[in-house]
């Protein structure tokens, strides 16, 4: 049993049981460690059991979680006796089968990846509560609709689902809180905030608006700088139009003629002020209710009378600009004109510098005839002499001439052996340099193949050691493979065993039967003889009469020698079964389970006690 | 996710849990007549004569309004009171005491201000009840000897365009009519309850 005990062992710590290596057998299994063992194995065959692994201190609950794993056992199909005795009060053989059936009952290791899997994406998530939502409305009873406040339902785990009622449109108010002044003082607007300003929720018309307003108020707040931007360049914009404004107003100003001015001044001017009151109209945000009028009225004094001054300013201006003007033309023309001479110019030069070149040239060509021809003049008035004296330096040239060519001859001859030579020795060199390259490439494509060659093999061998490391693992599965052949093995010698000892056993009945047969018929062919004779003669009656009771004894005999048989076999089995109520050490389970009812008995005395204690 | 508040209710949140600005029992009745303003029921303290007899009116009127910012916007976005805890404490830096006032405040108004929320928008008209009674027509105006069942049928609906409270829809309607309505409304059950099945089986 040492083998099914390691086995037992190996595969609860494999599932995450705290188990001391100096175990090695259930006997030494504790009830604490039993219970962990047998909770850990129903918790990976059936996730989410929720039987806790360790035992707590409360009698009672012991109990409770031994029935619990008994009966999760008993779901699971174990056919034989179990109940919460068997983890509590833990009897070797009964727990090794119990074990050894939720073992089998383990899931492998590719099965207990789908269980966990669990869908968990949002959608799945978003599903999975509106089913359960559904599933609560459609198991909740129907309630008349005058029960539910604004239609909505209360379940008893505090969530509610609408089951009718009105619902309101988001309407939103703007409310006033303490951060805007409105122009006035700081002071003024402490005031009016510490006495008159109401409370934000008596600021909305209707109570179901002041849920929007409020979400409204915060969205606005959050969204609020890049509102402050855009009023900041709202006033840009306004800026820029007022200038427009009145630069057009100038011109109109300045294109009217001057004795209208004085009456009409008056309308335009008002005019101007209708259309600046209008621009501030159109953009005053409703906030800014008072500062518009207050600006208004000076800018309209002020338009009135800086017309005047401001019409003669920019006729002088305009004079000024137009002399300005008329100069700045004339100076572009003038360097119009300048630079279109420069381009002229410049497109000649290189033409001209042409020209002076060819003339330089023909100027050498004739001074070097020029010099010729002097010479030759010198040479004319003594004409023989000098031909003679020519002749004669011709002569000696083409003399030297020929000595230099066979001077020539004579070095040239052996320089040019000794090129050839040289160039000979140059290509077997350069033979010799291409094998031993040849030879390196070989080498070094051999070197690559080698390299590549060594590569695999060690890919090879890390996979191997990898597989070597996964498979070493096993070890004790193959041991135990062998152990198992071996035992197969020694079943096998001992059926081959009992047969023959059954062999025996029936030749020896048969030989009994036989032998008993034979006694039958010679005590039969004895007692007719002997009846026979015992007619008619005494002693043979004597005789008869012993034969009789000898039969008779000898068969007593036989029958007490049959019991005998049985007496031992049955005390043979008796002793058996002493040996195993030994085994299941019913002693020490008693002591334990009567400890045990004594604890329960003073706990359940303390629970009275305290509810007596506590006032009904 | 973060609760997104303006930087004018966060200042707010943050002078509230000042102790010298709001002492503790005010700070109390404001959290308790926020949360029963806006499930709209009774008020449990009047902050109103609070803010009208005191010099920090402005003070305690600001705090109400952030306040009520604060609770709308953290149920929208259906914060758990933990995280809403943790978010007082660390960011606006409250005391704990605090925190735990109003968490607890919000925990126990939390369904009922969502209900509240739930109100807001749009939802399609709901059946409440039905009545209905069997008729049976003898003589119409243009049949003087007539007999077929009619059903008179009256659906009452909540929330149904243009009307305040319960109105009603109602109508009559032949035997093999009454037979296609009361299919077709099963085939709807049947399709719920499909629904509610998808993730139990």
């Amino acid at each position: 049993m040492d083998e099914v005990d390691k086995i037992i062992i190996r595969s609860l710590k494999e599932i995450g049981c705290d188990i001391d290596e100096e175990l090695d057998s259930l006997r030494q299994f504790s009830p604490e460690l039993v219970v962990e063992a047998a909770s850990r194995c129903v918790e990976a065959i059936q996730p989410g059991s929720g039987i806790p692994t360790s035992l707590p201190p409360s009698m009672s609950m012991r109990f409770r979680i031994g029935a619990s794993i008994a009966q999760a056992c008993m779901d699971m199909g174990y056919t034989g006796e179990v109940g919460y005795q068997t983890f509590l009060y833990s009897n070797e053989a009964d727990l090794r089968r119990v074990l050894m059936f939720l073992i089998e009952k383990l899931p492998k290791e590719g099965q207990t990846e789908k269980i966990v899997q669990e869908p968990s994406s949002r959608a799945a998530r978003l599903q999975k509560d509106i089913s359960a939502t559904i599933l609560k409305q459609l198991s909740a009873p129907w309630v008349p609709s005058f029960c539910k406040e604004d239609g909505i339902r209360w379940h008893d785990d505090g969530s509610f689902t609408v089951e009718g009622g009105k619902c309101f449109n988001f309407a939103s108010e703007p409310l006033q809180t303490g951060n805007t002044s409105h122009g006035c003082t700081p002071q003024e607007w402490r005031e009016y905030c510490v006495h008159y300003l109401p409370l934000v929720s008596d600021q909305v018309s209707a109570a179901n608006r002041l849920v929007p307003s409020l979400i409204t108020l915060n969205s606005r707040g959050i969204l609020s700088p890049s509102q402050q931007l855009s009023t900041q360049k709202a006033g840009e914009l306004r800026k820029l139009r007022s200038d427009l404004l009145q630069e057009e107003y100038g011109k109109f100003l300045s294109a009217d003629v001057a004795q209208k001015l004085s009456e009409t001044s008056v309308k335009l001017g008002s005019r101007f002020a209708l259309n600046e009151r209008l621009q501030f109209l159109s953009e005053k945000s409703p906030e800014k209710k008072k500062q518009p009028i207050q600006e208004i009225v000076p800018t309209e004094a002020v338009s009135e009378t800086s017309e005047e001054r401001q019409r003669r300013q920019e006729e002088e201006e305009e004079h000024a600009v137009e002399m300005l003007k008329n100069e700045n033309e004339e100076l572009k023309e003038r360097l119009e004109q300048l630079q279109l001479d420069i381009k002229t110019l410049s497109a000649k030069l290189p033409q001209v510098l042409e020209e002076r070149d060819l003339a330089e040239r023909t100027l050498q060509e004739a001074e070097v005839k020029q010099a010729v021809r002097k010479k030759v003049l010198d040479l004319l008035p003594d004409a023989d002499t000098n031909v003679a004296k020519l002749q004669a330096v011709i002569e000696a040239s083409t003399k030297k001439l020929i000595n230099l060519a066979t001077q020539w001859e004579e070095h040239r001859a052996p320089l040019l052996q000794q090129y050839r030579n040289a160039r000979q020795l140059n290509s077997s060199k350069a033979s010799e340099s291409a094998r031993q390259a040849e030879a390196l490439r070989i080498t070094r494509e051999k070197v690559a193949e080698l390299t590549e060659d060594l590569r695999n093999k060690e890919a090879l061998h890390s996979h191997l050691q990898a597989e070597y490391a996964k498979v070493s693992k096993d070890i004790s599965r193959s041991a135990y493979t062998r152990r198992i052949m071996e035992i197969i093995g020694n079943i096998s010698k001992q059926k081959n065993e009992i047969e023959k000892i059954l062999k025996d056993t029936k030749e020896l009945h048969k030989e009994i039967n036989t032998l008993a047969g034979r006694l039958d018929r010679s005590f039969t062919v004895a007692d007719e003889v002997i009846f026979r004779d015992a007619k008619r003669d005494d002693v043979s009656r004597r005789a008869y009469k012993l034969l009789a009771t000898l039969h008779s004894e000898c068969s007593e005999l036989v029958k007490m020698v049959e019991e005998t048989g049985a007496c031992v076999r049955e005390s043979r089995d008796l002793e058996d079964q002493i040996e195993t109520e030994s085994a299941k050490n019913v002693g020490a389970n008693f002591e334990r389970i009567s400890a045990d009812l004594r604890q329960m008995k003073q706990e359940t005395a303390s629970l009275a006690a305290q509810l007596k204690t506590k006032p009904v | 996710m973060d609760l997104k508040l303006s930087p004018e209710v966060i200042a707010r949140l943050k002078r509230i849990g000042n102790a010298t600005l709001v002492n503790d029992d005010t700070f109390s009745k404001l959290v308790e007549c926020c949360g029963s303003t806006i499930t709209q029921s009774e008020l449990s303290s009047d902050i109103t004569s609070l803010c009208t007899g005191s010099a920090k009116g402005d003070l305690l009127k600001e705090a109400h309004g952030a306040l009520l910012s604060l609770i709308v916007e953290a149920v929208r976005h259906d914060f758990a009171s933990e995280p809403l805890h943790l978010f007082l404490e660390k960011k606006m830096n409250w005391p704990k005491a605090r925190c735990l006032k109003l968490c607890g405040e919000y925990s126990n108004n939390f369904p009922k201000i969502r209900a509240v929320l739930s109100s807001v928008g749009f939802h399609p008209p709901h059946i409440v009840d039905v009545q209905w009674h069997l008729n049976q027509c003898i003589k119409s105006s243009s049949n003087e000897h007539s007999s077929a069942p009619l059903v008179s049928i009256q659906l009452d609906t909540e929330g149904l365009e243009g009307s305040h409270g319960q109105s009603s829809v109602k109508f009559m309607c032949t035997l093999p009519e009454l037979q296609d309505l009361t299919s077709k409304l099963k085939e709807a059950l049947r399709q719920i309850e499909r629904v509610a099945q998808l993730n139990h089986v």
